[in-house]
């Protein structure tokens, strides 16, 4: 089996096409998109549920009124809102749409993962702030008015993240791993035996004294260089040359490299099916426009081209929804469950792949 | 001569069609057998069910003594193949595509590049190891072919249609190579579209049609099968006063003489093919005052062999 694996990396490693559409072109495509879109924030999303974290601090005669506020729009419905120390803040983004710390006379929002919802909570933050200010041009004016009530130094409300900052770099170094897996992985499955049939040298393999099965794996694990090689460089190059961020730590990053790399290897399998199913078929005719359809649809070429209650069930989305939250949350659940079924897939196409590989008989 | 290649009783379908129709023969050691048979005759199946490249529905083949289905692996080690496609990984050099094709058959180290290299030089193409398939010219990506099949030393080697698109040099250098290869004890196993080729190289040939064996003996066994006759051509000059119908009637009672007829200022005798001496014929026409400016004997090829058992040309 050695000689054909080693054979099919040399077929990988020896294509300029593969290795250009493989791992040169991802790498561009994200240094490329990641800049010219790197200012492009559009979103017709639904703001949905909020639900913030409150902390006062030091609050003095702003503390009331602040605090009354927030519970007005809980009892208004807008939100709802829990009442947090200032230590509970800092981690507050997990569970939280936002939090909002008030400290003397100055507010600040810690955003969310959500940019709707991280908007909504500064326009009501800033509209609070704008009544602040209405107040106390009138105490300023006519003290008497608002007798009773002490002045106030002007109030701000100060946005502030939780650190992480996700740019557009750091989307496209994600979305162009996953769209490499699929138009990498996917379609060197798909020309695995049909470059073999094209170039007549299946009749030489299926004629020497080796099973089919030896040939099937060999194919198979002669890819496995291609697709460590190509998932590497695109995130290093991504990381070393055009400054994206992937994960906090190293152990989230290799997570996130298993798992693209499962991904991979399930793609892989597909396509390798596919061409076994359909030894005929032009797989470009066929395999591509559906990639393309589900990739651009999955928001990997422009982070808001979401078809609503479809797109989450396509395999890049559910791929790039796991690659996100380890990368931006360091949740790690939906990158295990993806590599679990990844593997699955696999493994369940490779057996199913080797049974129809040896109950082919080529027509003469 | 030991028999060692037997087909016996061989059928193959595809779907409601009979490709192979209760095929028998076999091929002796050291032998260049020839298989002849126009497109869809059944050649290729019958070679594909050979090398084990389609199964099939009725008979036995056996390879030096293996059975191709019960002993696969043995019978399979014994063949070389040569596609009439070229098959060669065009990402691959001439010698890394002999050495990974005869990798496949076991050989391995000292032994796999000293193959690879007698491979290549028994081709002419050794001074072209490091040359990918792309920048070869046609005939030579043929010989890269045939390299490719003979490298790990087939006792048994089938070649299909091997020179075709190649130029007269590389054809030449090819027929010549396949007599070397039969010479060093493989038996051989040869189609082609080219009658002069099998006519030049083979030592029986069977012809083929419709799954079925129409024929099979040496060139001069199949000929004599089909007919008994020669065409004598005799150039002369004839008068226009001369009686010819006369002449022709006169020609035709000659001994041997099945057929006489003049066209022009040529005498055309249709005699026997065991006829050695054409004397008579010449003399009987001196004596009726023609002269003889030039004479020629046309046999049966194995082209008009084929025509007339197929009712079809091979093309």
């Amino acid at each position: 089996m050695l000689n054909v694996i080693l054979n099919e990396i040399r077929g990988c490693f020896r294509s300029g096409t593969t290795l250009f559409f493989s791992i040169l072109f991802p790498s561009l495509c994200t240094f490329f998109l990641g800049t010219l879109l790197e200012n492009i924030e559009v979103s017709d999303d639904p703001v949905g549920e909020l639900n913030i974290a409150y902390c006062v601090e030091d609050g003095g005669y702003s503390a009331d009124p602040f605090e009354e506020f927030i519970l007005s729009l809980e009892k208004e419905n807008v939100l709802t809102a829990e009442k947090v120390s200032a230590d509970e803040l800092e981690n507050a983004a997990e569970k939280y749409s936002a939090a909002v710390k008030l400290s003397g006379s100055e507010i600040t929002i810690y955003n969310g993962s959500n940019a709707v919802q991280n908007r909504t909570v500064k326009a009501l933050i800033d509209g609070y702030d704008q009544t602040a200010a209405a107040y106390m041009t009138v105490a300023l004016s006519d003290p008497r008015a608002l007798a009773g009530i002490e002045l106030s130094e002007d109030s701000f409300v100060q946005p502030h993240d939780f650190g992480r900052n996700r740019t557009m770099m750091d989307y496209y170094a994600v979305a162009m791993t996953v769209v490499i897996i699929f138009f990498g992985s996917c379609i060197a499955g798909v020309t695995s035996y049909s470059s073999e049939y094209a170039d007549s040298t299946i009749l030489r393999l299926n004629a020497a004294p080796i099973s089919k099965t030896v040939v099937y794996f060999g194919k198979i694990v002669g890819y496995l260089p291609l697709v460590l090689v190509q998932v590497g460089t695109v995130m290093i190059v991504s990381t070393l040359f055009f400054g994206a961020h992937f994960c906090a730590t190293f152990a989230e990053n290799l997570l996130l490299f298993v798992m693209f790399v499962c991904s991979s290897l399930a793609a892989l399998a597909v396509g390798v099916m596919f061409n076994l199913v359909f030894p005929k078929m032009q797989p470009w005719a066929v395999l591509m426009p559906i990639l393309w359809v589900m990739l651009f649809y999955s928001g990997a070429f422009q982070k808001d081209m979401l078809i609503k209650g479809v797109s989450g069930y396509f395999p890049p989305r559910i791929i790039l929804d796991a690659a996100f939250d380890l990368t931006s949350f360091s949740r790690t659940e939906r990158a295990v469950s993806v590599i679990v079924w990844s593997l699955v897939i696999f493994a369940a196409l490779i057996i199913i792949g080797c049974i129809k590989v040896n109950s082919r008989r080529k027509n003469a | 001569m030991k028999e060692f290649l037997s087909v016996q009783n061989l059928v193959k379908n595809y779907g409601d069609f009979r490709a192979v129709d209760d095929l028998s023969f076999s091929v002796n050691e050291r032998e260049i057998f020839g298989l002849l048979g126009p497109n869809g005759a059944g050649k290729s199946t019958t070679m594909n069910v050979i090398t084990s490249l389609c199964g099939f529905e009725k008979g036995n083949v056996t390879v030096d003594g293996a059975d191709i289905v019960k002993d696969k692996e043995k019978a399979r080690r014994i063949i070389g193949m040569v596609p009439q496609e070229i098959a060669l990984y065009p990402f691959l050099n001439a010698e890394e595509n002999v050495k990974f094709f005869a990798s496949l058959y076991g050989l391995k180290g000292k032994e796999l590049n000293a193959a690879a290299r007698e491979a290549l030089e028994f081709v002419g193409l050794s001074d072209r190891a490091k040359m990918k398939p792309k920048k070869m010219s046609g005939g030579m990506r043929r010989r890269l072919n045939i390299a490719c099949g003979i490298a790990h030393h087939p006792k048994l080697i089938i070649m299909d249609e091997p020179t075709v698109g190649v130029d007269a040099q590389s054809r030449e250098h090819i027929l010549g190579s396949i007599k070397i290869l039969r010479e060093r004890g493989a038996t051989v196993i040869y189609t082609s579209h080219y009658m002069n080729e099998v006519e030049d190289i083979c030592d029986r040939i069977a012809i083929i049609d419709h799954g079925k064996f129409v024929a099979c003996g040496t060139e001069s066994e199949l000929i004599s099968a089909v007919s008994d006759s020669k065409v004598l051509k005799i150039t002369t000059e004839i008068r226009s006063d001369f009686p010819v119908k006369e002449l022709v009637s006169e020609l035709s009672s000659l001994p041997d003489v099945k057929k006489a007829r003049i066209e022009e200022n040529e005498i055309a005798l249709e005699i026997g093919a065991s006829r050695k001496d054409l004397t008579l014929y010449t003399e009987h026409i001196i004596k009726r005052g023609l002269p003889i400016c030039g004479i020629t004997s046309e046999s049966m090829n194995l082209e008009d062999v084929f025509i007339a058992l197929t009712g079809r040309e091979l093309r």
